[in-house]
């Protein structure tokens, strides 16, 4: 996503990341993967809990299916997994949030794999942001 | 074990994001920031990760 930044702040929606652990594993991520973007950390989970991500099953983590679109994804993206900080089974996702309040496009993974592609999310962006 | 759900849960996204905007989170470099700051003004498209690893 950080490639991509640009594309996002121009369909109207400038990236906010969230991550679990603390303030030094942002820093770290940040100079690991050279990125330019601002990071939150969210040690408690309390913004995970509140947008209403979930906690993954094994299955959910694991399961051959998940794995294989996980290392399709890496591959395609060319950014993989590295080790795991706080809660291990704890699920992300993408909220578009406005000023008035509201969240006009939500995508939480209901498994590991289940991040949809940049391209796709910019598309949505752009579409929800019409007309606002 | 590990924390992982012994059940599938199913995910809740917010009708309102007030819930989301009072919580404050700590940046990259230790700072205090109030969530809702980051859209106060203009959209933002909140990214949450797994972990930062």
């Amino acid at each position: 996503m950080n490639r991509d930044r640009g594309s996002f702040a121009e369909a109207g929606a400038p990236l906010a990341v969230i991550g679990q652990g603390t303030p030094a594993n942002a820093a770290w991520f940040r100079r690991e993967f050279d990125l330019d973007i601002d990071l939150l950390v969210d040690t408690d989970r309390r913004a995970y809990r509140a947008a209403g991500a979930k906690v993954a099953t094994a299955g959910e983590l694991l399961a051959p299916k998940v794995v294989v679109r996980g290392v399709r994804r890496a591959l395609a993206s060319g950014v993989s997994q590295g080790r795991t900080v706080g809660h291990p089974a704890q699920l992300g996702g993408l909220m578009l949030v406005t000023p008035d309040g509201a969240a006009p496009w939500v995508h939480l993974s209901d498994d590991a794999s289940d991040y949809p592609p940049n391209g796709e999310v910019i598309e949505a962006v752009r579409n929800a942001l019409a007309g606002r | 074990m590990f924390g992982i759900a012994k059940t599938r849960q199913e995910v809740q996204p917010p009708t309102d994001v007030r819930a989301l905007a009072d919580i404050v989170l700590r940046d990259w470099r230790g700072q205090d920031v109030r969530l809702g700051d980051v859209w106060s003004e203009n959209p933002a498209l909140l990214v949450f990760l797994r972990h930062y690893g």
